[in-house]
């Protein structure tokens, strides 16, 4: 009896690590999409080699006009081989970054990042991208791409960035 | 107790000038006070010790700061004065403070006893030659600024026959720059900037902190988990509460004035909507719904109504809606954008932030929207909040010059706007309640 319900405590045990094991790996994901990136986006591509390929072959970054979350000729052409891309390399993980300028207030610039994003997002979708595949996430005005105060840096931290891993 | 020192508020310049034809002139409103003259004595004390005399010096210039920053009290400095501390301990002379034209004298004790300290505070009016009150506490030997801020609340009560504020703390974002890139952490701070603690610790970018009613909690939105959402953070005991299993990103958190609310935005495919939950049961409730953006939403005082921004007829403007009945009402119509709307807690007025002509303000106006009246701008003023007596806003300034965004605060006539400093860069100020006593 005894060595029997040993067996089961040590069963019931490796089932439960079993289930830590399997929690563990998501977190792991999580963390990994913190790091910093430097460049237009937040995250780093790290240790995706098809990421570093993504941003040599294609741009990654559209730009909108103020306070619209409406696409351009130009960054839907931009979006186009961004798709061009996704489909050739059986890309199954996008996120979209949508971000503002800083004139607007902070919490709208929130929702104005997460409506560009998701401009993003339906394009890619309407083109035939698995929704399923891609994460959308608003940096508002908090991730600006060049910290001065100019027309012309307003024009560049109103952007949409796509990352692929 | 009359009201002997009543203070005379005089705005000028209150204009606003809408043309058609011409271009739109904004001109800010800018109050002016008659400051009450005020001299604050070195307390007395019983004993020689070194503690006592540290602990009177400390509490002396925490008075003095805080009655000055307030704007309506003209500081005397002590090398003007006439009288020692140990000439006053029973009662001053006034005809010795009269010719400083001195309106009010502050003396008092220090007596210690063990390991705490007895402190009276007498306050004296020179004119009239009498004591206006006086007033005994007890603490122990580390509750001194506390207590500063105290007495300064009960003489600023006193005078102004308004309801102190010293005695209250300032949720911020701390901006801290670091190779490029800034950390930004959810601070708190006493009114005067002292005791800054961080509640965050900048791995995430954490933004729009909140108080809750008691002060025990706050809501804030953080990049914790990748997509941005609104936690509950117990300030006492550090526990964190994700506030629900949301997909998407939540924000723009503000509780209910009972505290068992939070009112906060969804967005959903590039719709945000206001959302509130029941803190004490979990459960949800999609308050707005339309296709546009609707956000920064804020209750009324009686928690009846509730302020937000949307920019469903355009631009955005600011909207109040009855939550009983699900009227929506539209506050704002002049030119521009207004954003950030909160309620005062006595519920007359709301401060925005306002946007035009490349130029931001902050401005109060009427519950109804009238009587609009702009009392700050800058390249960037954002996100005003109400002091607990509905006096003095705080907000944050992105002062491009300096490259640093700072606190500032201002009172709601235009008057006194003064900077309240913060080791690092700081955003997104919030105003606690009073403590309860």
């Amino acid at each position: 009896m005894k060595v029997k319900s040993l067996f089961s405590l040590l069963l019931f045990s490796t089932i439960l690590s079993g289930c830590f094991n399997n929690v563990d790996p998501l977190s792991e994901k999580q963390t990994r999409l913190q790091e910093p990136r430097t460049e237009s986006g937040f995250y780093e591509n790290i240790a995706s080699e098809v990421g570093q390929k993504f941003i040599e072959n294609v741009s990654d970054t559209i730009f909108f006009e103020y306070n619209s979350e409406g696409l351009t000729d130009e960054a839907k052409l931009i979006i186009d081989s961004q798709i061009k891309f996704i489909k050739e390399n059986n890309i199954r993980k996008i996120i979209i970054e949508g971000h503002a300028d800083e004139r607007g207030t902070r919490e709208y610039n929130l929702a104005l990042g997460e409506k560009r994003a998701n401009s993003v997002k339906k394009y890619l979708v309407a083109k035939g991208v698995n929704p399923f595949f891609i994460q959308v996430i608003s940096y508002g005005k908090e991730r600006p791409l060049v910290e001065t105060h100019t027309e012309s840096a307003w024009k560049k931290n109103r952007r949409g960035v796509t990352i692929v891993m | 107790m009359k009201k002997l020192y009543l203070l005379i508020i005089t705005l000028c310049s209150f204009t606003f000038n809408i043309s058609h034809s011409e271009p739109l002139e904004i001109s800010i409103t800018e109050g002016e006070v008659k400051k009450t003259n005020i001299a604050i004595s070195e307390f007395y004390k019983s004993s020689n010790n070194d503690k006592t005399a540290d602990i009177i010096q400390k509490i002396n210039s925490v008075m003095n700061n805080d009655l000055m920053s307030s704007g309506l009290f003209q500081i005397y400095d002590k090398q003007s004065f006439m009288q020692k501390p140990n000439e006053m301990r029973f009662r001053p002379k006034f005809a010795d403070w009269r010719p400083l034209n001195v309106e009010i004298l502050v003396t008092g004790k220090v007596i210690p006893i063990d390991n705490k300290f007895k402190i009276e505070m007498y306050v004296w009016d020179i004119i009239r030659q009498k004591q206006i009150f006086s007033k005994r506490y007890m603490i122990g030997g580390n509750a001194w600024r506390r207590l500063s801020h105290l007495m300064s609340d009960d003489i600023y009560t006193r005078v102004t026959g308004e309801t102190g504020y010293f005695d209250s703390r300032v949720l911020f974002v701390s901006e801290q720059k670091k190779e490029n890139r800034k950390l930004k952490k959810i601070a708190i701070m006493d009114l005067d900037g002292e005791n800054i603690k961080y509640i965050t610790d900048g791995k995430y970018i954490a933004l729009t902190p909140r108080f809750s009613p008691d002060k025990k909690h706050i809501a804030y939105m953080s990049y914790k988990k990748g997509i941005p959402a609104v936690y509950l953070h117990n300030i006492r005991n550090g526990k964190v509460k994700f506030l629900g299993e949301f997909k998407n990103m939540t924000y723009a958190p503000r509780f209910s004035p009972d505290g068992k609310k939070l009112i906060f935005s969804y967005a959903i495919s590039g719709r945000s909507n206001i959302w509130s939950m029941d803190i004490t049961n979990s459960k949800f409730k999609q308050i707005t719904n339309n296709n546009h953006i609707d956000t920064s939403p804020a209750y009324s005082p009686d928690g009846k109504n509730i302020v937000f921004t949307s920019n469903r007829d355009g631009s955005p403007q600011i909207y109040i809606m009855n939550l009983s009945s699900g009227k929506v009402k539209r506050l704002t119509t002049g030119d521009g954008s207004y954003t950030t709307p909160v309620v005062s807690p006595r519920g007359d007025l709301i401060a925005f932030t306002k946007q035009s002509n490349g130029k931001f303000y902050i401005g109060v106006m009427n519950i109804d929207g009238t009587g609009e009246r702009l009392i700050s701008n800058s390249f960037l003023d954002e996100g005003p909040s109400f002091a607990p007596n509905g006096r003095t806003l705080i907000f944050f300034r992105n002062d491009i010059e300096l490259g640093k965004t700072k606190l500032m605060s201002i009172d709601i006539t235009g008057y006194n706007l003064r900077e309240i400093e913060t080791p690092h860069g700081a955003s997104d100020p919030n105003w606690s309640g009073l403590n309860t006593r």
